[in-house]
Formats: C-alpha cells, structure tokens, sequence
C-alpha cells in the first residue's frame, strides 16, 4: 500500500521525463516494477502517450506567403519613415514656425508705408449753389 | 562535413549581420530568407493560425532588425530573433485566451486529420500560455530543455516542471474530451 502511494507521484515524474532523457537503469527498474503492480498508472501512462501522440501529429507545416521578404523589408521601410519623422517632427514645426516668422517681419520691415494713390477713390466735390437772400424785397414789417 | 557546413553557415550568417548594420538590403534579404521558414512554423504551431504566424514572424524580424545595432555579438542574432519570436507568440496568446476561440474550418490544413486537429486547438486552447508554449516548444518543435529553458528565459528546472504539469493537464483535457 505504502509502495503504490509513494511509487504513483514518482511513477509520474519518471513517466514522463522518459520521453525527454535517457532512464538509469534502477530508474527503469522501478519504472517497470511499478506497471506491473500498478494498473491505473499504467493506463495513465497510456492514455498520455496517446495525447501526446496526437499533439504531434497534429503539427501543422509552415506556409510561407510568396515575397514574404519584400513585405518585410517595405514594412521594415516604413517603419524607419515613421520613426525618423517622429523623432524629426518637433525640430521641423519649430523650424516652419520661425520661417514664417522670419518672412513676416522681412516683410513688414522691407515695405515702406505709404498711400497708395491709384486705389483712391474717384470723383469730384460738389458744391450745391447757395440761395442768396435779397434783402432789397424783405417785407418791411410794420 | 556537417560541423564544417555549419561552421560556413554561422559566419555567413555572422557576415549578414554585419552587413544589415550597414543598411545592406540584400543582407536583410537572405536573413529573412534563412529563419522564416522556422519561424512562421513555430508561430503556426503556437497560434494554430497560420495567417496570424506570418504577421508575428514579420514583427519578430522587424524588431529584430530595428534592435540589431544593439545586438553584442553577431552570433546570438538566430536565438535572438527565435526569442522575440516566442515571446511576441505568448503575448497574442495571453490576449487571446481572454477571448472566445473560435477555429476556422474553412482554413486549409496539411496533412493529418482535421478533426484531431480541431480537438487538439480546443485543448491547447484551454491552457495557460506558458504552459501551452513550454508543450509545444517540447513535443511540436522537438527543442530540447536547454533550448526551450533559453528562448523562454527561464531555469532549466522550471521548464521540467511547467512541461511535467502541462502534459499532465493536456492527458486530463484529453480525457475528458474523449469521454465527450
């Protein structure tokens, strides 16, 4: 009784690192000894084999897209883009930013201030004659 | 001769690495054209989507070579991009598994039986994404502990015991869905 309940958990370890290292043969030894009084480990033993088994049959080949290169190196591309323009970015506004500014007061200082008379508006004064008053007719008031 | 092939392969390989530093285009070219295949197979196995594996495999070559002036030696450049492969792998692997699972039918597979197919993605999809990867690194891939402890970067002990209790639950969902 003793033997199967300690024996199962190391059973377990064993039984499946057999798959990935050689046993030593006391290993092997306590392996074997364990099946043949344990049919439930065995089963599991089994039935793991049997899963595992599927998992690699169920391996799936690879299928690589034709130009699968270009569409890394374009990606690769665009992406440098990107990152240099956003590591540029800021530089570039504050560069347009004192252009325009630079332009703006060129041009205020280099334009003399004057009136351009060609856009005055066009026309004469008029003068409206003027009713003189006669004073040789005022009546006469009495 | 086999040593010799591959001691050739490793400083042309060594070659490229040096020349994609440069900005060489045609060094980029033949990197890909050498660990694609392996790594879209890894994702494929890994996501069990194989449209979404070639997505990953691009952005494991596209970090990989955005981080290569940072690589100390040339060498490490093929477990270096396998790394980022696996690990970018997980991460779609821990959002997914929030998500429902849905499986494509309608998706060509090559070679076994559709059905075992679909029983084994429903499993694997039922694991955490450690353990999925430490099983299918192991029984898919055929990596050995030392190499599976390296691109996961974890001790050698951790992988035994994450592959000791992945297929021990892989055995029980296995089980349960035969029983079904």
């Amino acid at each position: 009784m003793n033997y199967r309940v300690f024996g199962c958990k190391k059973f377990g370890r064993l039984s499946s690192e057999q798959a990935d290292r050689s046993l030593s043969d006391s290993e092997e030894r306590f392996l074997e000894r364990h099946r043949a009084v344990c049919a439930d480990c065995e089963s599991l033993e089994h039935t793991t084999s049997c899963a595992l088994n599927m998992l690699r049959m169920a391996a799936l080949e690879p299928e690589v897209a034709p130009m699968f290169e270009d569409r890394v190196i374009r990606r690769l591309k665009v992406q440098q883009v990107k990152e240099s323009l956003n590591y540029w970015s800021p530089a570039l506004i504050g560069a347009g930013i004192a252009c325009i500014v630079v332009f703006a007061t060129l041009h205020l200082v280099s334009t003399p201030a004057q009136i351009n008379r060609a856009q005055l508006p066009t026309g004469e004064a008029k003068r409206e004659p003027i009713q003189r008053l006669e004073l040789d007719h005022v009546p006469v008031l009495r | 001769m086999t040593h010799v092939i591959a001691a050739e392969a490793a400083a042309q390989e060594r070659q490229w690495v040096g020349r994609c530093r440069v900005g060489d285009e045609s060094a980029l070219a033949c990197l890909i054209a050498r660990h694609r295949n392996r790594l879209v197979r890894t994702a494929t196995n890994l996501l069990r989507d194989r449209h979404e594996a070639e997505d990953v495999a691009q952005e494991a070559f596209l970090k990989a070579f955005r981080e290569i002036g940072k690589l100390r030696d040339d060498r490490a450049f093929s477990g270096y991009l396998y790394r980022i492969c696996v690990r970018l792998c997980m991460d779609r692997l821990r959002l997914k598994r929030a998500e429902l699972v849905e499986f494509d039918t309608a998706q060509p597979h090559c070679g076994g039986n559709v059905e075992n197919r679909v029983v084994i993605e429903k499993l694997l999809s039922q694991l955490p994404a450690e353990l999925r990867t430490t099983l299918v690194l192991r029984e898919m891939e055929q990596l050995s502990y030392e190499e599976v402890a390296e691109v996961m970067q974890v001790p050698i002990g951790t992988v035994r015991s994450r592959l000791h209790t992945a297929r021990d639950r892989f055995r029980k969902l296995w089980i349960e869905a035969v029983r079904d």
